[in-house]
Parts: C-alpha cells; structure tokens; sequence
C-alpha cells in the first residue's frame, strides 16, 4: 500500500484550522459550532469561524480517545444507546479533552434536522451549555426531490438566520457575499467528486478508506480557498496515480461499495483487512455526500434550500437503493456493505430491506455488519471479520 | 498424490477430513479444549492426514502450520454440503459458538447470515442449560420427548436465560418442559437470521449440535418448514475444507485463500 503525498497535508491543514480557529478567536473572530449538514456557507458569508463537534467527535474516535469521553457523558445520565458523536462531544466539552489542544466555545450555534432529530436536541444542549444563541433549520423530509414548497419554505428560514448572523457576526450576508462563498463550495465541492470519481478506475487508485480520512476538509472547510487549495492537489495526486495504474490495495481482486459511517474505532484494522483480500472499497454513501452539483452561485439563497433538503440522510430507503445501485454500476463493484450503525438509526433504518432490494436489482452480493462509528464497546474487529471474510469470499468466487 | 484433508478447529470440536477422488474416506471428531492446537495436531494423525495437503477453516483456522490454505467456515460448510446434500438451497449451521443461516447453489454461498457476538442460538447456549438442568446433552432426545407443553425461556441472552431456568426449577417445574422451552428459545433465534437471507427449501441442517433429534424438531417447527440432516452433520464443514483443499491443489480458483 503506497501512502498518498496528500496525507501530510491533510495533517497540516487540520492543524493549521485547529490553529486558526484559536487565533481568529482571539482576533475578534467570532465562532460558530454547526452540524455537518447545516449550511456553513451562511456562517462564513457572516466572517464566523466555524467548528464541528460531529468531526471532532470523529477525530477523538479515530485517536481512541471517545470511550473516556461517552463514559463522562453517560455519568450526566444520558444513554448509551444514544448517538456516540454527541457523547463524545458532551464528554469533551464537560472535561475539556480533546486531541486538538483546546475548544474554543461557540458564540452561535447552526443546526438543521437534513441528518437527523438527534442532533437538534444535541445542539440545543450545547446552546444551553455555552449560553449561546441556537438557529434551527427545519428541512421537509423528502418523499422524493424537495418540492417548490419546500424550497420555498427552507429559503425562508435561511433569510431569517442570514438576518440573524449578520447582527450577531462581524459581516452582513448580502445575496453577493453568500454567492461568493458558494462559488468557493462549489469549486471544492467539485475537486471532490472528482478524487472519489477516480475510484471508478481499474484498479482504483483510490479507495473509501483513504476518502473517509480526506473528507475532513470538504465537511468542514468547505467555502474557503484553503479547501480548494487542498482538493486540487489531492485531486492532481489520484490523478497522476490512476494514468499510472497505481492501485490502492495489492493486487485488486474484487470492489464493493460501502453504505454508512465509518467505524473509526476500527478504521485501521478494517482497512487492514481490505487489503489482505484484496478487497477494494471503491465508494460509499458517506463520503459522497459531500459530492453536490446543483449550487448556483447566481442564486445562492435558494440553491442552499435545494441543495440542503435534498441530501442523503433526508431521503427514505428507496432512495438509499438507488444511490447504492447507481454507485454499483457505476464503480462496477460486485458487492456491497451495509454498516448498521448503533449510533445512527436514520443512516441505519430499513438496512435488511435494502439489502434484499438491491440484490434483486443489481445482482451483486450484500453483508449487514454491526458496529458503532465512535464507541470502542460496540464495535468488535473479530465479529466484524467473521461477516466480511466469507462475504469478500463469495466475491472471489463470483468473479 | 489423491489425499486431501480439511482440519474445521472449532470452539468446541477439532473436526478432520480426509477425501481421496471426491469421496470421505477417513472423518475424525476430537474436543479442542483445553489445546486447540493438540486437538488439530491429534485430528489430523488420527485420521491417517499427516504430511496431506490440509485447508483449515474454523475460529481456529489460523492456529495450525503447515497448511495449503484457510477459509471461512461458511465457504466451507458450502462446499461440503455440496457433496454431501446436493441438492440443498438452504443450510442451518448451529455451531458451538455461533450460528448461521446459508443459502447455497452447487457448493457455493449465494448469501449468508450469522448471530452476533452472542451466545443466544448457539450450541453454547444449550451446554449452559444442559448443566443448570442435569441433562446431558446426549439424553435430551429421550427427556424432550415427553408429551408436555414447553415452558419459554428468553431467547436473547444465555445469562438472563440461565437464571430464568434456575428460576423455573425452584418452582418445580418439570425439566422436560422447560428443556423444550430452551430449544424453543435457540431455535427462534436461528429462525430470526433464517428470514434475513430467506429460507428456501430444501433445507439441511449441520453442526454437532443438530445430532439431537429433539433440537432438529424443534429447528423445524421455528423455521416452519421441514429439515432434513446429513449423515455427520458435525463434519460437513470439515469435508468441504478438504474438497475445497483438493480443488486448490489442482489449480482450481480457490477465493482470497491466505
């Protein structure tokens, strides 16, 4: 497994935010902590810096670091069967551990219900916590595209927190100042699609595995010209691998696609595994959700609305089959994993009926794994390997 | 040379097989506590298999050297019921640490399901039960064989269920009913993974634990539809090690085999 030139970087660029948030904090910057699936193109038009607590939570999984953190949370009384992202945030923000040197505290907080009910009880805690104004966008579940009616009614909510950023920002969000940041999105927004497009190759010189490392900047930087800065090199890099051949895991044998979260409590090992059967993981639901096309600069209210109702997670089951069965044929894998996740019961819901439906529909063959994405007591590497090798087997003899 | 072997080293059993063109000649059952690698060291002289080409499968399919390969035990059981049961669509494995529901064609997995990190539906499940009840496994035909009603037991968690069945003796209830009752609670948790791949007939069913008639009525029942069990239905997984381990040697694609 040849390491990508890009993984320094990332390293760099990650610091270099975690660093900047502090400066700029100290600047007169203020900050706003937002859910992955809020409109951070609003927050930066208002000169916020923003924050993830979804990422960070992540990052502290990935480290090993979320068991003390969901543990510290659990004490307060909050459940363990709720979403490990938000333990592990509370567990941070109550301890004030965090691999990242140290949090500075929101002055808002952007929530939108595109991704799930949990996090706006999550953030609306955190708004308590920090004594912090909290804006709320409430995006229509989809039946199938976002109606005008729904556009029309998120593009109204998003005028209301452009107003309310604007007085509690350093900027004011003018339709042109909006549309310069989405211009930004939608230039690295496009970088994007094109590294994860490139797994299409054979082999693929890229994989889901390195996606899920690379995503940090598209789900939180998105908007800026750093972000840019750092797609168009990731991108000339699979570039350059794909027209040499060079392929991800040894010797490809067999490609599946991937449907959920990452399990970072056993991202390496899995990873690991992948590449002993060489199995390449060509693309996922996860990572190319951050892949949107629409965003019109030229109209930047409205294409927000569009584009934010319109996202994965606020779709039902049949659209899951057909995200997954186009990603099939289009990355021609023969299999397919479904991560039910412990922690995300909207990614995780109807996962057996999927299953069954895209079998019938594009022939190739499925594995329900059970895992969490952030919580080291739900995820167990030996159950895992138990599905996934005789799953990778039926690959081999498939094909 | 015509001798192949396949060692399936499993949580409670170290099975070996030996086939010579395409036919069992030599099958072998040892316990494999308290040394896994003993008991595959002992399967394989006991079955005449030393210095044969060997593919392992089992949990512990890693643990012996020198080998020709490893596969999963699902990969496995597949192949062996290919020769042993042609023509079954549908295998219910009930292991000692795991279960699995197999839907197969000509010895291949078209798809799969297994319980998860969980005793519940597992032949360890039945050993818990067997000493809190006094009944050894080898008499559970003859005490479930009464005409009674069973008495249900939980069927998620072998821990709760063992102090329900303490529970359900100091009121006296009647082993015999509440024996049923365990069966009753393994096999629902089998069928629950059997409608995740779907149970298409004909169905076999393999494992040590399924040479109790009274556990493979009570597989029937759960999964409404009939079974049927293969001649050492313990070794099935073994034997397809060994075909799987013949089909390598004579250059035949053996999937992602390490």
């Amino acid at each position: 497994m040849i390491k990508l030139r890009a993984n320094k970087r990332l390293q760099t660029t990650i610091r270099n935010q975690v660093l900047w948030t502090r400066l700029g904090s100290r600047i007169g910057r203020p900050v706003a902590w937002v859910t992955s699936g809020s409109p951070v193109e609003m927050v930066l038009a208002a000169g916020f810096i923003p924050f993830y607590p979804e990422n960070h939570a992540a990052i502290c999984s990935a480290r090993g670091m979320a068991l003390g953190m969901a543990e510290q949370t659990e004490a307060l009384g909050y459940s363990r069967d709720l979403c490990s992202y938000f333990r592990v945030d509370v567990g941070s923000q109550i301890s004030g551990n965090t691999p990242l040197g140290r949090l500075v505290p929101p002055d808002v907080v952007l929530v939108s219900n595109n991704i799930c009910g949990t996090v706006q009880n999550w953030f609306r805690v955190t708004a308590e916590r920090f004594n912090v104004p909290l804006l709320f966008l409430d995006t229509p579940f989809n039946d199938a595209a976002p109606t005008e009616n729904d556009v029309a009614y998120v593009r109204d909510q998003l005028v209301h927190i452009a107003a309310e950023l604007s007085r509690l920002g350093i900027r004011t969000v003018t339709e042109k100042r909006l549309g310069a940041v989405v211009e930004r999105s939608r230039s690295a927004l496009g970088l994007w699609a094109e590294v994860l497009d490139m797994a299409a190759e054979h082999p693929a010189p890229f994989t889901s595995f390195d996606a899920f490392v690379h995503m940090a900047p598209i789900v939180s930087m998105r908007g800026t010209r750093r972000c840019i800065s750092y797609y168009r090199q990731l991108r000339d890099e699979v570039k350059q691998r794909a027209s040499a051949g060079v392929s991800s895991v040894p010797d490809e044998r067999a490609r599946v696609v991937w449907d959920n979260i990452a399990i970072w409590p056993a991202h390496k090992q899995l990873k690991k595994l992948f590449e002993n059967y060489h199995v390449s993981l060509v693309a996922d639901t996860y990572t190319s959700a951050w892949t949107i096309e629409n965003l019109d600069p030229s109209d930047p209210f409205s294409s927000l609305a569009r584009v934010y109702t319109d996202i994965i997670l606020n779709h039902g089951a049949a659209h899951r089959v057909k995200v997954l069965s186009n990603m099939i044929k289009k990355f021609g894998a023969g299999g397919f994993v479904l991560h039910s996740n412990r922690s995300c019961k909207r990614y995780s819901l109807g996962q057996f009926g999927v299953k069954t439906a895209l079998t019938a529909e594009t022939g190739a063959a499925g594995v329900v794994i059970e895992a969490d994405m952030a919580d080291p007591r739900s995820v167990s590497f030996d159950n895992l390997q138990q599905r996934l090798v005789p799953f990778f087997e039926v690959l081999g003899a498939n094909g | 040379m015509s001798r192949f072997a396949g060692l399936d080293i499993g949580s409670t059993a170290t099975k070996c097989a030996v086939i010579e063109d395409g036919r069992v000649v030599m099958t072998v059952v040892l316990p494999s506590m308290p040394d896994m690698r003993l008991a595959a060291e002992n399967a394989l002289r006991e079955c005449g298999a030393e210095g044969l080409p060997v593919i392992t499968t089992g949990y512990g399919r890693a643990l012996h050297e020198p080998r020709l390969g490893q596969v999963s035990e699902i990969t496995a059981l597949a192949a062996g019921v290919g020769l042993v049961a042609p023509d079954a669509a549908t295998v219910v494995d009930i292991g000692g640490q795991d279960s699995k529901v197999v839907r197969v064609e000509a010895g291949r997995v078209l798809d799969f399901a297994m319980n998860d990190r969980c005793a519940a539906g597992t032949g360890r499940f039945l050993e818990v039960m067997s000493r809190v009840l006094h009944v050894p496994f080898d008499q559970f035909d003859d005490v479930a064989s009464e005409d009674v009603e069973p008495l249900p037991v939980t069927s998620t968690c072998t821990v709760f269920a063992e102090s329900e069945v303490v529970g359900l003796l100091s009121l006296r209830h009647p082993p015999a009913r509440i024996l049923k009752g365990v069966l009753q609670s393994v096999c629902s948790r089998v069928a629950s993974l059997g409608r995740q791949v779907g149970m298409v007939a004909p169905v076999v069913c393999t494992g040590g634990t399924v040479q109790s008639r009274a556990v493979v009525r009570s597989l029937s029942l759960a999964l409404g539809v009939p079974v049927s069990v293969p001649p050492s239905p313990q070794r099935v997984t073994a034997i397809g090690a060994a075909l799987l381990c013949a089909r390598r040697a004579a250059g035949g694609q053996l999937p992602n085999v390490g």
